[in-house]
């Protein structure tokens, strides 16, 4: 059985449907992230679990409790609710300490003293913070302030946790180093959480299961490397990651193999889900700017190779991003940093067959 | 279910608000519509009538009373915005000497009421022994006497003591003005002349035309500088036009209506148009608290005449008047020279309506003032936390009362009153009752800026650790909100206070108070007891301030909000 399921969620706000029907579960001690941009409804699906906004139609249930329901006539009020939150401006209380902040879900469930002390300071020592018990919130950097908002979800024990956008206000080194810390924790912890963001990243890095939100719907839900790797259209292609994609049309499709022609050029690749396609189908051919290998050499040799003109050259330290023109085709490529490729230099690209997915125009869409 | 539970509730307690509101509001707005309409008085209906219009329009006496309010206002925003702007200026632009004093002293009248200003000008101008024209006979050759009761000098004391109000406001659009667009305009190329005419003044316009609108709306309903001032002369304004004809509880109706009904108008049209540059000026402002400072203005050899001019002008607005007054509640006669004594402090504990007085200032204004910042906060409560539908038409009802001038309040709730079987007039109450109404928007007004600065984040943050909707106003909420609130409170409680003009017409015997005892005894000629109340009064603001702001920093929070890394 699901550790929280989802039904059929929807929520308005005047005209506007912030959430249309979302539906999911989530296993118990898994690691799921709600990603898409701003105003996709991602945030609003997260209250409405947490019980900070009434949902206009739907079930949720967590750990087989039925929480909310408009069919049932249930709306266990927040505070009832037994699940840690992080929000994302933190929210520590400023008026109390480190030790009080951390202290309060104790506090209101009528921990005593003793048990209360020595719960935070357990939590306050696993989060590398001890010896902060009685600085004030506002005298902590952003970084000690993510992980005191972490200790005070985690501190009573709950077997639920909802993260919203935690890392937004850390800066990147930071956010980097969280990420981390954060999976290292859900491993040692096994917690199920629910983790919003609109940063590809984190949602990459962290999760075990991903679902890319648009408008109020789950468009593409799935492990981070099924959903990067095979995404179902262009939005979630473009939104998770960087694609190339070019329409074209099919030549031979046999077991899963695909070969089609884009203007003059050809090109072979596999089929999504293994689907066959008719000859002369229209279809989108899609892959990444970082399985296009580029050759400082003009030579062709093999299938899925092309002479291309580099149009322009970005060094970004580590790797060097290149936008080349193949025909009338505009292709982006990225390279660890090396070779003396420059601006209007003529070379090859090349990629592996396996590496292009053939996906119907029916199905691909506009971002 | 938990949260619809929860909603009703709140709806409820709307619904209340909205009765309370109903009554606060639509009663002395009717009152004031039904005077000036209706034959007889206002509620036992007569005919309708314009009868009264008629008689406004073609009496000598309002027409006079009309002018004059014109003129003092005009002439009192033009000599507060003068002062107001340019001190306003030299403090934040220029290297002015002393820059933090002249601040602190600029805005001390603006923690006293007018009438302690027009009182000291009072011994200072008056035409026969005035302090100032003694003087000025006394040179060689002599000059003056200057006439302080004129109109015209009535306006410009009124402006002078008005303009600590446009110092703050100005000083604040001076402050907002991003040195970087002067800069950019610079670099653009165009010469500083441009620069002023093309981008300084059209950004600070809409700023400095809502401060003078502000200044005009305060100079409109201005009581206590035309009655100690213009009165005695024999020279009405709208405001102190009502008052003689409405005083000592004898209810006139027909042109007062008209009176109170023209001055609800006027304010009315001046606060939306008020609203309108707030909002434009607003617009703006730089939405990052990144603001470049400015460079600042050398004024070179000016440097210490400049400053010798404002302490003239301290002189004449702080020093001189409110000296004057302190030396002559000492004085047993009104001369200058001579020996001082107490007995004028003395009198105001010995005399049983006196002593009276001082006890009802302090408890009406506490009980006024609590009950207004409680019903204020559960209005922004409902209005910014709870899910109530018609939330913001008690906001907006709540606001009403700044259009309604002290004296047209107190006048409309007396002629409805006073044909009531309750017994309301002639008790506590309807003091009670002037001083929530006309409060209610200040109270408001503060407490939803110090409810915007507590994030509901905070509060959504206890409930989801566990703690019940009561837990977390207790935990959180209130203790966040608690110095913002005793601050509201404190500023309420000032204006309660030291307020005259709403309550001259509703207090009665038993229920007197020391603006009322002080206006009272003026009038009776005892300027000298009346110059010690004033005193006490500022005692007793200054005691309150102390107490409170001594509190308060028990109380303060390390540092509100979230701090950045």
């Amino acid at each position: 059985m699901s550790y929280l399921v989802v039904q059929n969620l929807v929520k308005r706000y005047g005209g506007v449907t912030a959430v249309d029907g979302v539906s999911y579960r989530i296993e118990q001690g898994s690691f799921v992230s709600l990603l898409g941009p701003s105003g996709c409804g991602k945030t609003t699906t997260l209250r409405c679990i947490a019980g900070l906004e009434t949902p206009d139609e739907g079930t949720i249930s967590v750990a087989d409790k039925v929480v909310f329901s408009s069919d049932a006539n249930v709306n266990v009020p927040v505070h009832r609710r037994k699940m840690g939150v992080v929000f994302q401006n933190y929210a520590l209380w400023p008026h109390m300490t480190v030790f009080e902040n951390v202290a309060f879900p104790l506090r209101v469930r009528r921990y005593q003293r003793t048990e209360i002390a020595r719960r935070v300071h357990e939590q306050l020592e696993m989060l590398g913070l001890q010896g902060l018990e009685r600085r004030f919130p506002s005298q902590l950097s952003g970084g000690q302030q993510q992980r005191v908002a972490l200790a005070r979800a985690l501190v009573h024990d709950s077997d639920l946790l909802l993260f919203d956008e935690p890392l937004s206000n850390l800066d990147a080194k930071l956010r980097e180093q969280a990420i981390f810390e954060l999976k290292k924790l859900h491993k040692k912890l096994g917690k199920t959480i629910v983790y919003v963001t609109h940063n590809q990243v984190e949602a990459l890095a962290m999760s075990d299961v991903m679902a890319v939100m648009k408008e109020g719907a789950i468009r593409q839900m799935g492990p981070p490397r099924e959903v990067y790797n095979e995404p179902e259209d262009q939005y979630v292609a473009t939104f998770v990651g960087k694609a190339n994609a070019a329409r074209g049309r099919v030549t031979t499709s046999e077991d899963g193999r695909v070969s089609a022609s884009v203007g003059d050029v050809a090109v072979e690749g596999v089929a999504q889900h293994d689907r066959m396609f008719r000859v002369g189908e229209e279809v989108r051919l899609f892959f990444r700017p970082e399985v296009t290998r580029v050759h400082a050499s003009t030579e062709v040799t093999g299938t899925n190779a092309w002479v291309a003109k580099v149009d322009s050259v970005a060094f970004l330290g580590e790797q060097t991003e290149f936008e080349l023109s193949l025909g009338g085709l505009a292709v982006r490529a990225v390279q660890l940093s090396m070779s003396t490729i420059r601006e209007g230099d003529l070379v090859v690209i090349s990629v592996n067959p396996n590496d292009v997915r053939i996906v119907a125009e029916s199905q691909w869409g506009e971002a | 279910m938990g949260l619809p539970q929860r909603m009703t509730w709140a709806t409820l307690m709307a619904l209340g608000s909205l009765c309370i509101l109903a009554v606060l509001v639509g009663v002395p707005l009717s009152a004031i519509i039904q005077s000036a309409f209706r034959e007889g008085s206002p509620f036992e209906p007569g005919a309708l009538t314009l009868d009264h219009v008629w008689s406004f329009i073609t009496t000598e006496r309002y027409r006079a009373a009309a002018a004059n309010t014109l003129i003092i206002s005009v002439v009192a925003v033009a000599v507060a915005a003068f002062f107001g702007f340019t001190i306003g200026w030299l403090v934040e632009r220029t290297d002015v000497p002393f820059r933090a004093p002249i601040r602190t002293v600029t805005l001390v009248p603006y923690f006293f009421p007018t009438f302690i200003g027009a009182l000291g000008w009072v011994f200072l101008g008056s035409p026969g022994s005035g302090l100032l024209n003694v003087l000025l006979r006394s040179m060689n050759p002599p000059f003056g006497p200057f006439d302080v009761n004129s109109i015209y000098m009535v306006g410009v004391i009124l402006g002078l003591y008005l303009s600590p109000l446009a110092f703050i406001l100005s000083g604040s659009v001076i402050s907002n003005m991003d040195a970087a667009m002067e800069e950019a305009a610079s670099a653009s190329g165009a010469p500083t002349l441009l620069v002023i005419r093309k981008i300084v003044m059209p950004l600070m316009a809409p700023g400095i035309i809502a401060a003078a609108v502000l200044v005009f709306i305060m100079a409109l309903q201005n009581f206590g500088v035309p009655v100690l001032l213009a009165q005695p002369a024999g020279n009405q304004v709208l405001v102190t036009q009502l008052y003689t004809e409405q005083a000592f509880g004898v209810p006139r109706y027909g042109p007062g209506g008209v009176i109170a009904l023209l001055l609800v108008l006027a304010l009315a049209g001046l606060q939306v148009l008020y609203y309108k540059e707030t909002a434009m000026s607003q617009k703006f402002v730089t939405v990052t608290g990144k603001v470049s400072r400015p460079n600042t203005i050398r004024l070179g050899i000016a440097r210490w005449p400049v400053f010798v001019t404002w302490l003239a002008y301290a002189t004449l607005v702080v020093f001189l008047p409110f000296g004057v007054l302190f030396y002559m509640s000492l004085r047993p006669i009104q001369t200058f020279g001579g020996p001082l004594t107490l007995d004028n402090y003395a009198r105001i504990f010995n005399d049983p309506v006196l002593l009276r007085a001082l006890g009802n200032s302090f408890s009406y204004a506490t009980i006024g003032s609590v009950l207004t910042i409680l019903f204020a906060l559960l209005l922004v409560w409902l209005n910014t936390r709870a899910d109530v539908g018609f939330a913001r038409i008690l906001d907006g009802l709540a606001t009403v009362p700044i259009a309604m001038p002290g004296i047209v309040l107190g006048t409309a709730l007396l002629w409805f009153w006073v044909a009531q079987p309750l017994p309301v007039y002639g008790t506590a109450v309807i003091i009670i009752l002037v001083y929530v109404t006309n409060f209610l928007p200040i109270a408001q007004r503060n407490l939803s800026a110090v409810m915007l600065q507590v994030s509901p984040e905070l509060e959504e943050a206890a409930l989801t650790s566990g703690a019940s909707p009561a837990r977390t106003f207790a935990s959180v909420t209130f203790p966040l909100l608690r110095t913002g609130i005793l601050s509201s409170w404190l500023l309420v409680w000032l204006s309660m206070f030291r307020e005259m003009s709403a309550v001259i017409i509703v207090y009665s015997i038993g229920h007197e108070l020391l603006s009322t005892t002080l206006l009272q005894l003026w009038q009776d000629g005892d300027s000298l007891t009346a110059s010690a109340i004033a005193m006490v009064m500022a005692a007793g603001s200054l005691l309150v301030v102390i107490a409170v702001t001594t509190l308060s920093a028990r109380l303060r929070i390390p540092a509100a909000g979230v701090a950045s890394p």
